[in-house]
């Protein structure tokens, strides 16, 4: 399917994700809502996103029971790293940013994180103002 | 820096007007030790000596003379003074840790170890012993030959140069060397069984319940993980506003760290890789 220009602009999710998705080494990008929907996602390998998107908000639910008994704050941020690739699962207010990535891939893929990060959040700031007050 | 300095002069001079008003006082010991600390040894060792004179059989005083010659780096009058202090008063437990770290600079490590044993197992939180016992660990090192072991976990660092001295660890020494790290608050070791191997951990959960939690997580995690084929996670790291947790999956164990959210987490990374690679299960 074409994007135009002007869509591609508009759809500042779409952005985010591409602009991670361009990195060396990215296999997923993906942003999903509290509930396990699927906001935006693009993916490399034949990965069922939905089911992918249920599991990562398991294992933030998982951690976020971690840190309730630890008297902590929900989850800001979690790297998960096996012998050939890492994910990562970033809470951008509401929604969730997952990246997956091949093991090889720099750390510099973390500043990248960090700039979509802000891309995802001055979006819905302009998108959703009322949500965000 | 300058709040210990002046805290120090301030007793010094509390201690002086005390034994004006009474030269025949045991402040004598008390002033010798602030002296000592303020680093002017020869005042330190003149009032001990004098007082000393007037108290052949007070013991504290000398303690305060087996440091002030520990300090000079006079390690045989150190030990000399310290036997004094135990035929006069007796042993206790900071008579133990002094004893242990003259029994260090002396090379008697063996001894050494046997007195930070005993007083590690006792109080197995205490930082004093802890750092006399890494430190009698990298003495050892230094001076034995070093046994190639088994490394729980390859990691991708760079590898240290062949002329490097490497040490070999045991999880209890490379957990207490993890835990004096800056800003760590706690780290556990879990065994595949679930049971806690060792471990420290100053927060508000025993070490017994951080391990437990955390173990259960990362199995939960592996389970959860497992159903999109990513294959047994090595490595998880929870940040949260205050605080992060690291969780290392090696063969025989689960490595759980504790740290504070501003923890320079990328040389943390580092030396805990250093560690582990040096690492071998007791």
């Amino acid at each position: 399917m074409l994007i135009t220009k002007v869509e591609k602009k508009e759809n500042k999710f779409q952005s985010a994700l591409e602009y991670l998705f361009e990195y060396h080494g990215v296999k997923t990008a993906m942003i999903i809502d509290k509930e396990g929907l699927v906001i935006g996602c693009l993916n490399r390998d034949k990965i069922d996103s939905e089911k992918f998107s249920a599991l990562m908000l398991l294992i933030l639910d998982q951690a976020n029971q971690l840190l309730t008994r630890l008297n902590e704050l929900p989850v800001y941020s979690m790297v998960m790293k096996n012998d050939n690739s890492w994910i990562t699962i970033q809470r951008v207010g509401d929604l969730v940013l997952v990246v997956r990535a091949a093991e090889n891939t720099d750390e510099l893929l973390k500043v990248r994180i960090g700039q979509a990060v802000d891309m995802v959040n001055n979006y819905v700031k302009e998108k959703y103002p009322q949500t965000t007050r | 820096m300058n709040v210990d300095l002046t805290e120090l002069d301030d007793r010094i001079t509390k201690c002086q007007r005390i034994l004006e008003d009474d030269p025949s006082s045991q402040i004598f010991a008390a002033l010798a030790e602030a002296y000592r600390k303020r680093k002017s040894i020869d005042k330190a060792l003149d009032v001990c000596r004098k007082g000393l004179e007037v108290h052949p059989n007070y013991a504290s005083a000398y303690i305060v003379m087996a440091k002030i010659f520990l300090d000079q780096g006079s390690y045989e009058e150190a030990d000399r003074q310290l036997r004094k202090a135990i035929d006069v008063g007796g042993r206790n437990r900071s008579v133990d840790v002094l004893e242990s770290e003259i029994f260090i600079k002396l090379g008697q490590k063996e001894k050494a170890r046997n007195i930070l044993g005993k007083l590690h197992k006792a109080d197995p939180l205490n930082d004093t012993v802890k750092k006399l016992l890494v430190s009698l660990d990298e003495i050892s090192a230094a001076i034995e030959p070093y046994k190639p072991a088994e490394p729980l976990y390859q990691m991708d660092i760079t590898r240290p140069s062949d002329d490097a001295p490497r040490r070999a660890y045991t999880l209890s020494n490379a957990l207490s060397i993890i835990k004096i790290l800056p800003r760590v608050l706690g780290v556990v070791a879990v065994g595949k069984d679930g049971m806690i191997l060792e471990g420290h951990f100053d927060g508000m959960l025993s070490r017994d319940e951080l391990g437990a939690l955390a173990s259960g997580a990362f199995d939960n995690i592996t389970t959860g993980i497992d159903r999109i084929k990513f294959g047994k996670p090595l490595d998880v790291l929870i940040e949260a506003e205050q605080s992060k947790l690291w969780m290392i999956s090696f063969d025989k164990a689960l490595i759980v760290i504790s740290m504070r959210d501003d923890v320079n987490l990328g040389s943390l990374r580092l030396k805990v890789n250093e560690i582990f690679k040096n690492t071998v299960m007791g």
